[in-house]
């Protein structure tokens, strides 16, 4: 391999995704070419400029509108402009912040898994399982030996009983088709309006699936104290939330969550996950829900079935 | 508990005029549940963002942000200018992004045979010109045109050159070329800027137009 061939390979071969015979040749042709040392020496420099982030102190100052020391303010938003990467991180470091500015937001996350009991060892359920065995088998024969002849006739005079029930049923089938027959012509020929009474929901709605951010917890914190189940002002206009799910790497198509008074549902919305905060973001209206305790049930919609993954409590006040 | 009585109030948080602020931090030094509660309850908060990306080693990420409070409220590094609460959640934040940089640094050929041989004239920065050179890389980035940055990403990530000629339907002698010039003119920046920046004693350089040229490379 000649110098302009090795030099040009330089990014491939620090990347590490040469062939490994390309990279070995690579390699010897380095120990004994200045030049192409030097060009490595470049290449490593090409790194780092291309590898080159807006530092995080930086970045933490942007997010919290101060001047990043001894950058260009114009230089770290064009950066931002072009690099997914520093970018997201300033969203995380932003969603932090509004967490320190917005004490009403709670964080609700999954619940522990609880914790299984931990196995008798191997020998012990061994021994439980034959002796357990053995004494079925005893009890079995016992039960087969005694009762055979006894359950014979049972049997028989149970057979004769549940022919004459289905037969009395298949009677009794026939006429209340023939019943529902007359309902229905009833029906076609005079139909009667059905009213079903609906549920008035206030002007405003409890909740919408159109949200900000937001979370809740059983950690949730305020001024410091721990509390063990959430609570949003009654005051508040929205309380957004963030539900914490971990998804497993396959978010559903889409979720939903019902909020209910007990065992009454209030209101039930769709809710999106959003990849950036690792949540289903959410939000409810605490004055129009009113003081009381709360059960809020999140639901993954697959195939236009709805399958619980989680629920949470939280409380009006 | 690493904390025991023997540990006095700082000074600097005896004479501030925040004295809630100063209470929290001397109590969580001398090791009070109720304060290190509390700011334990601040940390996992401000964290939260980060805790998707960091799940993997979330518990030692949050053991990292514990140690690095304690150090820098034990050194007075906090001096008051905004509250405990809002330093602490940067503080937090600072180390997150930190740890989630860590995590996404792909390490590079190991060289260890060739150390000494392949940077004959360029000993690595000291730590007093690291921030300065944090700055200029990110100055060169800015002027480099918006085509070698994506090529680039893509080396940094890991890709072949054959993979690389695949995605973006070139031929691969092409993409070495391309490669190559691209290193080339971001080094060449680089040297601009340095001679720049000692000749009138500022490291003031003028920002690009806008976006670069991709005909540059040509």
């Amino acid at each position: 391999m000649i110098c302009d061939e090795v030099v040009q390979r330089l990014p491939w071969f620090l990347n590490g995704s040469l062939a490994p015979e390309e990279q070995s040749e690579i390699r010897a042709h380095l120990t004994d070419c200045a030049a192409c040392r030097s060009a490595l020496a470049e290449t490593r420099i090409g790194y780092r400029i291309f590898s080159a982030h807006v530092p995080s102190e930086a970045l933490v100052d942007y997010a919290w509108d101060r001047t990043p020391e001894g950058l260009d303010s114009g230089l770290v938003e064009r950066h931002l402009e072009d690099c997914a990467e520093c970018a997201a991180e300033l969203e995380l470091i932003r969603t932090s912040r509004r967490l320190a500015e917005e004490p009403e937001v709670a964080l609700l996350r999954p619940k522990a898994r609880p914790v299984t009991a931990t196995a008798p060892p191997r020998f012990y359920r061994a021994w439980q399982a034959t002796a357990l065995a053995a004494a079925l088998g005893g009890v079995v024969a016992f039960s087969a030996w005694t009762h055979s002849e006894q359950q014979r006739q049972q049997l028989g005079h149970q057979v004769a009983s549940a022919r004459q029930d289905v037969a009395e049923a298949q009677k009794g089938l026939a006429n209340l088709t023939a019943q529902v027959g007359q309902l229905r012509e009833q029906a076609a020929a005079r139909p009667l309006p059905v009213t079903t009474p609906v549920p008035s929901e206030p002007a405003g709605g409890y909740g919408t699936g159109s949200v900000n951010i937001l979370i809740l917890t059983a950690e949730l914190t305020r001024g410091g104290e721990q509390e063990a189940t959430p609570s949003l002002s009654v005051k508040s206009q929205s309380a957004p939330l963030i539900i914490s799910y971990d998804t497993e790497g396959k978010p559903a198509a889409r979720y939903q969550v019902e909020v209910r008074r007990g065992s009454v549902p209030v209101f039930s919305d769709p809710a999106r996950f959003d990849e950036n905060s690792g949540g289903v973001l959410f939000q409810v209206n605490p004055s129009r829900l009113g003081k009381g305790s709360y059960t809020l049930i999140l639901s993954a919609i697959e195939g236009g079935q709805a399958k619980k993954i989680q629920s949470y409590r939280f409380d009006v006040r | 508990m690493i904390f025991d009585e023997a540990v006095r109030p700082l000074p600097w948080l005896s004479r501030s005029a925040a004295g809630e602020d100063a209470d929290v931090a001397n109590r969580f030094l001398a090791g009070d549940r109720q304060a290190i509660r509390t700011i334990d309850s601040w940390i996992l908060r401000a964290a939260w963002p980060f805790e998707r990306r960091l799940r993997h080693r979330w518990d030692d990420v949050l053991q990292d942000v514990r140690l690095e409070i304690t150090r820098l409220l034990g050194q007075g590094r906090f001096h008051g200018d905004s509250s405990l609460k809002t330093y602490l959640y940067r503080v937090v934040s600072h180390t997150c992004v930190d740890q989630v940089r860590a995590l996404n640094r792909r390490p590079t050929e190991d060289l260890d045979d060739l150390a000494g041989i392949d940077q004959p004239h360029a000993p690595g920065p000291s730590a007093a010109d690291r921030g300065a050179d944090r700055d200029l890389l990110l100055r060169v980035l800015d002027r480099v045109p918006g085509e070698c940055r994506s090529l680039w990403k893509m080396l940094a990530s890991g890709v072949s050159y054959r993979e690389m000629s695949d995605r973006m339907a070139v031929a691969e002698g092409t993409l070495r070329v391309r490669v190559l010039r691209c290193r080339e003119k971001a080094t060449r920046v680089r040297s601009e800027l340095l001679a720049g920046s000692r000749g009138n004693g500022s490291p003031r350089i003028a920002p690009k137009k806008s976006g670069g040229n991709a005909n540059d490379l040509r």
